[in-house]
């Protein structure tokens, strides 16, 4: 019931997703979160805290062995959560673009550039060959890739790095999909080429009116491009909320040290504060809160309970029992 | 000042000294990989080299039986008995002139074995100095070794064969010097391919530094790591040995008319085929097994080579 | 391009330059007058002066090689001893029935080994998988000659009279005709084809492009046809070129068995009677084949794999076998 009512409201509903590896280790435990249209979200969290799962799971490309085990995932209020893979051809680089971390190996190295940018074209739509190439071509100058006519007959490995994400950029956005996921599109890039990749996610949002779900550990490019950003820890977001409101009043534990130890101008000479290193990857159930081995204001309910999520301020929740009133 | 100098001098060594002494002992010899916990692959190449034991034993234990159990001739013609299926008497049956199958295809054991050995030997040793030769030095020794390894890649072996019998006249050591040189160049690219792998690590960078004679490198550091791949490529050079003399003796060529071969069994068999299929299925069940069980192994080494490198 | 092709050329040259080397060396090395050998015993002594003036045997070695390899050229290659006839025409009357069966049984390996490796590594680790590698591992095993016995076993017993017998070349049934010998000669090598593509489809399978195709919406049989079995070729292309030489040999082992009258025939004849210019030719012309094959296999691959046109003609290195393509670093560009 509750569905129908955010079925026009977000463009993408994840409820209690708890993703599980045949060993079953929980690689995401519980996580929430939704998408309005429009709005860039980010996913913020350390390696292994289960942002890329979670993305994975978004666009039904879980590795084998690893598989949904609870919660679902609603996208323009259709249940995607365990959708057949016809289905999903349908749904994915149609109306979800999706931009990987790793373009030199993400692009097929010995099929031309323009005629893998047109593959997604070939697939979803019937237009004709004239058409496609039209299309591709504007794609391809949209995302301000230079010389298309030339570089469309290229292969992957003659290009820059950047470029290489410029194209798997133009791949997503060819169809005007409604979400775009972008799993790390900056990591393998200079400081200079990530900002202008930054630059062009803002523009594809705001021109092609698509949201945006960004998936970094890097929080200076987050403040840079999120609406709204959640804060992932071993599975379990702790801590949600407008990018302002995180990142200049962050209030669980772990983004407070995160921010904290990102070295910034004015930290300059002061020791940056690092937080107790993670003894070991805990991947079983939940019993406490995960963090509490970290803590500093580890008190006694953190050993003992799981905590929700509190409500700090409008829209600002933390999953900390110093908020729990 | 000076003396500061020399001083930190001194540490730096020290700790360059100690850099290499930890790269060296990090270096991915077999025995460190030997030891750590077994894993999956190495419970698959346990069970490959199980297979491939078991299969090579069959032909071991029928051949000690034969040492001390043997009722017939290898020669003797019997026109009484001739055709015989496979009964207690004959295990495997009578060919054409009456012979006891069993009996010849057991004496034929060792002579194939000593023709393997001995075409491995030649392709090893010749593989190993080309192979290591062209990998460590690379440049022309390298283009050199590459060429003459193409050449003898294009010619079929058992074409090899026959051209040294054709030139030579049959006779056992033909076939091995023959079939020996048409295996230089499987163990050259084994090794060829090693070397040039290893050469790149840091662990040989620093032991040049050190001042480690180019020998003392292949010999003591090189080597080993390609010990376990060269050995998969030994085990897999048996059974191609079997499978090339097999041939070259079943087209009547090579090994001389006295001596019993397999091939030859076979080739003599095809004559009465359908009167008496099992004197073409002993021999070449024979052949098969010993192929099919240096095979296993060959894969065995080869899964743990390449979880060794990996470590 | 073209300078690779030329390099790629001189290398050919350079390698059957060797053949003849090593085939001449041999030539050298006979203990004792080969002309009295070729003649026998029985052969007077101006009969072997004649023959040693014939075949030059007395002129020293460059000048030999000087006058085959000019031979060679104008398509001459020696007049045979045992049949009195030029080797050529021998060749060119015996070598129809050994190519037609080496190409058959190269198709059969094809056709057989690709939608098997498909099938094989598209539910890799499954039972199907194992049983697929199994079952051709067993047949890697057996000899062709043995295989061939089997195979007659098998059709006689079955009332299936597929045996070619006394062939006839020209007859309309030839697919039905060869299908045995070149079975015979195919399922030994089915094999190793089998094994290197379906190796490089379940690497190529976990490449990271086949999730960008899951990304782009392409079904399953998409991204298997156009991504993953497009860029598992170079190595099934390479280990292709080398089973050709297989497949040869096979095919002069299959010919005794069931009489074809091709090149195998006629070289156990000429060993048998030590008839050297038809030895030479035929493994020379062997050699050639094979050697123009993988010619063709690295032009092929280059038009496969973009990468190795690059790697090779800026580097300037002979590529080994499959290696490269996979080692290949991206050169990237400065970002414009």
């Amino acid at each position: 019931m509750q569905h129908d009512l955010t079925k026009s409201e977000y463009i993408l509903q994840v409820e209690h997703l708890k993703v599980v590896s045949a060993q079953g280790a929980e690689l995401v435990r519980d996580v929430s979160l939704k998408i309005k249209p429009g709005e860039i979200v980010g996913l913020v969290g350390e390696s292994g805290s289960g942002k890329s799962i979670s993305t994975m799971a978004i666009a039904g490309i879980l590795p084998e062995g690893i598989s949904i085990a609870q919660g679902n995932i609603y996208f323009n209020g259709q249940d995607i959560t365990h959708i057949s893979t016809r289905d999903r051809c349908k749904i994915n680089g149609n109306k979800l673009g999706i931009i990987y971390q790793d373009a030199s190996q993400s692009l097929n190295p010995l099929i031309r550039i323009g005629k893998q940018i047109d593959e997604v074209l070939k697939i979803h739509t019937d237009l004709s060959p004239q058409e496609r190439r039209n299309r591709v071509y504007g794609t391809m100058r949209a995302v301000n890739l230079p010389d298309v006519k030339k570089l469309a007959k290229r292969y992957p490995h003659e290009l820059s790095g950047g470029q290489r994400q410029r194209v798997l950029i133009a791949m997503a956005i060819i169809n005007n999909p409604e979400l775009l996921i972008a799993d790390e599109p900056t990591t393998a890039l200079d400081v200079s080429v990530k900002a202008q990749i930054i630059e062009l996610i803002k523009l594809i949002n705001f021109s092609r009116k698509a949201s945006v779900l960004y998936i970094s550990h890097d929080f200076s490019t987050v403040k840079e491009l999120c609406d709204r950003v959640y804060v992932l820890y071993q599975g379990i977001p702790v801590e949600v909320g407008e990018t302002m409101q995180i990142t200049e009043q962050p209030q669980h534990m772990y983004t407070k040290l995160l921010l904290e130890s990102i070295p910034t101008p004015e930290k300059r000479g002061r020791h940056l504060l690092t937080m107790k290193a993670r003894t070991r990857d805990y991947r079983g159930p939940a019993t406490n809160c995960l963090f509490a081995d970290r803590c500093p204001k580890v008190f006694e309910r953190c050993r003992q309970e799981v905590p929700d999520m509190y409500e700090v301020c409008n829209g600002h929740q933390a999953a900390c029992f110093l908020f729990d009133k | 000042m000076k003396f500061k100098d020399k001083n930190k001098d001194k540490n730096e060594n020290e700790n360059k000294n100690k850099d290499i002494n930890n790269r060296v002992s990090v270096a991915p010899t077999a025995k460190h990989a030997y030891y750590r916990t077994t894993s999956a692959i190495d419970q698959g190449a346990k069970i490959q080299f199980r297979i491939g034991f078991a299969l090579l034993a069959i032909p071991l234990v029928l051949f000690l039986i034969n040492l001390f159990y043997r009722p017939y001739d290898t020669s003797s013609m019997n026109m009484t008995e001739r055709f015989m299926s496979p009964d207690l008497n004959h295990w495997f049956g009578t060919d054409n002139y009456g012979r006891d199958i069993f009996t010849r295809v057991m004496s034929g054991l060792p002579l194939t074995i000593i023709i393997s050995i001995g075409i491995n030997l030649i392709g090893c040793l010749s593989g190993l100095l080309i192979g290591g030769l062209s990998g460590y030095f690379g440049g022309i020794v390298d283009y050199w070794g590459n060429r003459i390894s193409d050449a003898l890649l294009s010619i079929p072996a058992i074409l090899m064969g026959m051209l040294f019998v054709a030139s030579f006249g049959e006779g056992i050591r033909q076939v091995i010097v023959a079939l020996g040189i048409m295996f230089i160049p499987s163990y050259m690219r084994v090794v060829r391919s090693g070397f040039l792998e290893y050469r790149q690590r840091n662990f040989v960078k620093r032991l040049q530094l050190l001042g480690a004679s180019s020998a003392r490198i292949i010999w003591l550091h090189l080597f080993p790591q390609i010990r376990t791949r060269l050995m998969s490529a030994i085990a897999l050079g048996f059974a191609n040995a079997i499978l090339a003399e097999s041939s070259l003796s079943f087209l009547g060529l090579g090994v001389p008319l006295s001596q019993i071969t397999w091939g030859k069994m076979l080739k003599d068999a095809q004559g009465f085929i359908f009167q008496a299929p099992w004197s073409a299925i002993a021999p070449g069940m024979m052949i098969v097994t010993l192929v099919l069980g240096s095979f296993f192994i060959s894969n065995g080494l080869k899964q743990l080579a390449q979880q060794r490198s990996l470590a | 391009m073209a300078r690779y092709i030329l390099k790629k050329a001189g290398q050919m040259l350079i390698t059957l330059l060797l053949i003849i080397l090593l085939v001449f060396i041999m030539f050298e090395l006979i203990p004792g007058n080969p002309a009295r050998i070729m003649l026998g015993m029985n052969a007077g002594d101006e009969q072997v002066a004649a023959l040693e003036a014939e075949l030059g045997i007395n002129d020293p070695l460059p000048l030999k090689i000087k006058n085959y390899i000019v031979g060679l050229v104008q398509g001459d290659l020696g007049r045979s001893i045992r049949f009195d006839k030029p080797v050529n025409e021998l060749i060119g009357e015996a070598a129809p029935a050994t190519f037609s069966l080496a190409i058959y049984a190269f198709i059969l390996i094809v056709v057989i080994s690709v939608p098997l490796a498909l099938l094989a590594a598209n539910k890799q680790g499954s039972i199907l998988d194992n049983s697929i590698r199994f079952i051709t591992e067993m047949t890697l095993a057996i000899p062709p000659f043995f295989m061939a016995i089997i195979l007659m076993l098998i059709f006689r017993t079955t009332q299936l009279s597929l045996s070619p017998g006394q062939s006839n070349l020209s007859s309309a049934g030839f697919l039905r005709q060869f299908l045995m010998p070149a079975l015979a000669v195919a399922l030994s090598r089915v094999a190793m084809a089998l094994e290197f593509l379906r190796d490089a489809v379940v690497g190529q399978k976990k490449m990271f492009y086949t999730k960008t195709a899951i990304g782009k919406g392409a079904s399953k049989s998409r991204i298997i046809f156009f991504h993953v079995f497009r860029n598992s070729l170079v190595p099934f292309v390479t280990v292709l070129g080398l089973i050709l030489a297989e497949v040869f040999s096979g095919s002069i082992i299959i010919e005794q068995v069931f009489l074809l009258p091709g090149l195998g025939r006629l070289l156990v004849t000429a060993v048998e009677a030590r008839d050297f210019p038809l030895t030479q030719g035929i493994i020379i012309l062997i050699a050639v084949i094979v050697i123009i094959v993988n010619f063709l296999v690295d032009f092929i691959n280059q038009f496969i794999d973009p990468r190795l046109r690059l790697s090779d003609v800026k580097s300037g290195k002979s590529h080994f076998g499959l290696k490269l393509g996979y080692k290949l670093k991206f050169r990237g560009d400065a970002e414009r």
